[in-house]
């Protein structure tokens, strides 16, 4: 029987000296007696990411050819990275994205959120709502130190599409954009690097300036409109984030060393394959630790001007889809490229054995997917969409590939992984592509 | 950049300035020069209450552009008091330090606060307060925060009067820091600040460098520089100069005559028909893939960002696939043929690709080629609009007889200026501005003058 231990006594009082090859997490002592829920009553955390990669896959050479579960599907060309994590990774296809307009690539975002974009004029535009991510954040983000996390690995992000949508995986709001931090240096300053230690005097003198910081927004509070009060309203939720970020503790578990990749280029080449392993080491700690639960990745920008020298290619991956004759080749092993670093992730995950039971990767919900099928027609209908994890057992086991005979909403497939977090949510999204009815078949 | 404005700071950015203000408190309270410059006392006590109140009073209206009320100075100096006299600090310098921290923390400094006061006949209307007008002068004519004898001036003027605002202006048109700011503008317009960081393809351009970058940013602020501050001239040189600046890397890659040393101002050579702007490496090179060049990225940079045309984008369900894409060798013409033979891509592309299609004589890092890898380049081009041109000067040419590059100049200025597009209730003041600038002669300093003084420079929305 283990000692129960109250979870926020963990996070504030101090269990030195703890040190471990593997990061061990959540304390089996925070565990009650059957080891299924926090010792406070709370459930055992479950996690979420969104893995972006920019400017689509070949549909002919995504889509397994057989559908099913387990042994009656088998991975395609594309998919074929994913061969040590198949079990655990469902492929759905043949989902018509309904955004309501199209200006090519933006209304690929809609797949993450559900809502059709919004400002728009010219390739400027505005994300409509929330991403998913951050409705799944603001669902249970508040039980660890830092909400969610959004991490990115190309810096090359489209030098023609201008507004927000199209340079940020995540959106709070149309108006809160999240963009992601590209060097894993900081990444770690963010999540592990910055704890206040114990009995420094900075932290009751932060604390007592970010109190007066907040009671100098008052009276302009009161003088605002609306739009500006939302601003100053996400200001003021920064202070809360920043203070309870000064008032916790280290996590008990081992923390990584600060790593060495700080994503600059060598010779103009990005350090593709260094950046997205090294966040999704950054990321399985993170989650090791519960410094969070949840996280978004964009691998590569929406429209992806990447060039992916790293496997010989000279050409903006973005150029290649359009000259889908000549560099079919190219366009299928940047894909591939991909695949492999998304495989990366989810190997680590599952090599990480989570103190609530069974592996990272079991306890966590991975959505993937990109800006549109085709790069060259700019298709929204059969994106690429990817459900991984095992969703703490939520989530259909073995895997499935299931292709949509009637192109099926994929705000549905978000509104069932958000069911998962929030069991009360009834929408995903809004206009056109507004889901009410969850997709079953990807739920255990 | 547009609609940043509108935008909120996420978590992450809340943090950040939270460690930049206690970096920026920590070596302002530990320098005595410094401290000694902003602390209207000296203390006599590590709590010190009389001397942090004097102190917030000061820092304050600096920081927050205004004076501080009598409960702002209150709160301010608890910060102080309780920093001070704190057990682990007990002294008057941690106490400052803190007052530095929560002053650059508050929104009050963190955002422009521009909310105005109705107009009496027209409630809807609301200019801006004298210390909010003094405030968006200063961040657009000097890039930064009014100085402590801006809002002296702004206290003891009425800026309502035009005369006095005029007279502001001009000042600080007058500023060394003006030409900084113009500087940063343009940097930030054409994004130059994006070069260093771009990558090229290495094989096929060895010499592709950060210095050769940084060297083709500077040519084009040099360039404007001349034009707007060394001469005060007519802006449409800034298309037709047959001069430009280059160091010994940016010569060498046009293949120009070096200077004895640093940038210096030498002739184009007539060989490379490059003239003003539009025969710059610098947005060139921007607008370029990695490995080749893209005349619908340059034709579009010219045509929104040269003379502010609308450009809807591409129609739904459009297939992007260039015809005739057999991997055999083509010019960029040749590839983009489609574009202007199917009448849903022609309808925009033909004003777009035939611009850059123009250019193909620049390669992908700006340098002149007589062909594209063996092939001819056949760049006589013409628009409707813009009449034929087949080079960088001719182009130059037609942009400069063309009145919308003048107003484009005035609209960009004045949406950065403002941080919107221009509204309909603006314009009005807009065409009084294109106006005045032609009858100047497109003098860009008076039109700067012009700006600040136009009645919707003045004026701020209703809040919504």
């Amino acid at each position: 029987m283990s000692m129960k231990i109250p979870r926020r006594t963990l996070l504030r009082g101090a269990i030195a000296g703890l040190s471990a090859a593997v990061a061990l997490p959540v304390m089996e002592a925070m565990l009650d007696d059957h080891g299924e829920a926090l010792a406070d009553g709370s459930g055992l955390p479950c996690r979420f990411v969104m893995w972006f990669f920019g400017n689509g896959n070949i549909p002919q050479r995504w889509n397994p050819s057989a559908q099913g579960q387990g042994d009656q599907w088998q991975l395609s060309q594309q998919l074929a990275p994913l061969a040590n994590v198949k079990d655990q990774c469902s492929v759905l296809t043949g989902f018509q994205n309904r955004c309501a307009q199209q200006i090519t690539h933006h209304e690929g975002m809609t797949l993450f959120n559900g809502y059709t974009f919004v400002e728009n004029s010219g390739l400027y535009s505005k994300a409509g709502g929330p991403t998913i991510d951050q409705r799944i954040a603001s669902a249970i983000g508040g039980a660890t130190t830092v909400e969610s996390v959004q991490l990115g690995v190309s810096k090359r992000l489209s030098v023609m599409d201008s507004g927000t949508t199209m340079h940020n995986l995540s959106h709070k709001s149309t108006n809160q954009p999240l963009p992601p931090e590209f060097n894993p240096k900081k990444v770690w300053t963010q999540l592990f690097g910055s704890f206040v230690p114990q009995n420094d005097p900075s932290g009751p003198l932060r604390m007592n300036v970010l109190d007066a910081v907040r009671e100098t927004a008052h009276a302009l509070h009161q003088r605002l409109g609306a739009n500006d009060r939302q601003r100053l309203d996400a200001h003021l939720d920064g202070i809360d984030a920043l203070q309870k970020k000064i008032e916790a503790l280290p996590p008990s578990c081992a923390q990584p060393g600060e790593p060495s990749e700080s994503n600059q280029d060598q010779g103009g080449v990005e350090p593709l394959t260094a950046v997205s392993d090294a966040m999704s080491d950054l990321l399985a700690y993170a989650f090791s630790c519960d410094m969070t639960r949840v996280g978004s990745v964009m691998f590569s920008g929406g429209a992806a001007e990447t060039v992916f020298k790293e496997i010989g290619q000279n050409f903006v991956h973005h150029e290649n889809t359009h000259n889908p004759g000549s560099a079919l080749e190219q366009i299928h092993q940047a894909v591939l490229f991909a695949m492999t670093r998304f495989a990366y992730m989810l190997e680590r995950f599952a090599a990480t054995p989570d103190a609530a039971g069974g592996t990272l990767l079991d306890n966590t919900v991975v959505l993937c997917g990109s800006d549109c099928s085709e790069g060259w027609t700019h298709s929204i209908y059969d994106q690429p969409l990817l459900v991984a994890g095992g969703g703490g057992g939520k989530l259909e086991h073995p895997s499935i590939h299931y292709r949509s005979s009637n192109g099926e909403n994929p705000s549905d497939v978000l509104l069932s992984l958000l069911r998962i977090f929030d069991p009360s949510a009834t929408s995903v999204g809004g206009g056109a592509p507004m889901s009410t009815t969850p997709f079953a078949p990807i739920l255990a | 950049v547009i609609g940043a404005r509108e935008l909120a700071l996420p978590d992450k950015g809340v943090a950040e300035y939270e460690a930049s203000a206690r970096s920026i408190a920590a070596v302002v309270s530990a320098d005595d020069v410094l401290l000694g410059q902003l602390l209207p006392c000296s203390p006599t006590a590590p709590g010190d209450e009389a001397c942090f109140r004097a102190f917030a009073a000061r820092l304050g209206r600096l920081a927050w552009r205004r004076t501080l009320s009598d409960a702002e100075i209150d709160l301010l100096t608890g910060v102080g008091m309780f920093a001070a006299t704190h057990a682990d600090v007990n002294d008057f310098r941690g106490g400052v330090r803190e007052i530095i921290s929560a002053l650059l923390q508050s929104p009050n400094f963190v955002y422009l606060i521009e909310i105005g006061t109705p107009e009496p006949s027209d409630p809807k209307k609301r200019w801006l307060n004298d210390d909010e007008l003094a405030t968006r002068m200063s961040f657009f004519l000097l890039g930064e925060t009014p100085d402590a004898a801006t809002l002296d001036h702004a206290d003891s003027h009425d800026l309502r009067d035009v005369d006095a605002l005029r007279a502001l202006a001009k000042d600080m048109v007058a500023r060394p820091r003006a030409r900084d700011a113009f500087a940063d503008f343009y940097d930030e317009l054409f994004r130059l600040r994006e070069l260093e960081g771009l990558g090229k393809d290495q094989q096929l351009f060895p010499t592709w460098s950060p210095a050769l970058a940084a060297s083709m940013r500077l040519e084009t602020l040099y360039f404007i520089h001349e034009i707007v501050w060394s001469r005060d001239a007519d802006a449409r040189e800034l298309f037709t100069a047959d001069y430009t600046f280059v160091d010994q890397t940016l010569a060498d890659h046009y293949g120009m005559p070096a200077p004895a040393m640093g940038f210096a101002l030498l002739p184009l050579a007539p060989m490379q028909a490059r003239a003003g702007i539009v025969g710059h490496g610098s947005w060139l090179t921007r607008l370029s893939h990695p490995a080749t060049t893209s005349p619908t990225r340059r034709g579009l940079f010219v045509r929104t960002a040269l003379l502010c045309d609308e450009i809807p984008p591409p129609p739904p369900g459009v297939a992007t696939e260039l015809a005739d894409d057999d991997g055999t060798p083509k010019t960029k013409k040749e590839k983009l043929a489609q574009h202007q033979q199917d009448p849903q891509c022609a309808s925009c592309h033909v004003a777009i690709d035939n611009i850059g299609l123009a250019l193909e004589h620049y390669d992908a890092i700006g340098r002149y080629r007589d062909d594209d890898g063996g092939m001819p380049i056949d760049s006589a081009m013409n628009a409707d609009d813009l009449g034929t041109f087949a080079s960088a000067s001719e182009l130059g040419q037609r942009l400069a007889d063309d009145p919308r590059a003048m107003t484009c100049i005035v609209r960009s200025l004045f949406r950065g200026s403002m941080g919107h597009l221009e509204t309909p209730g603006e314009s009005a003041s807009i065409e009084a501005l294109e106006a005045a600038f032609e009858d100047g002669a497109f003098r860009v300093q008076d039109l700067l003058i012009e700006l600040v003084s136009s009645p919707a420079f003045r004026l701020v929305a209703d809040p919504k």
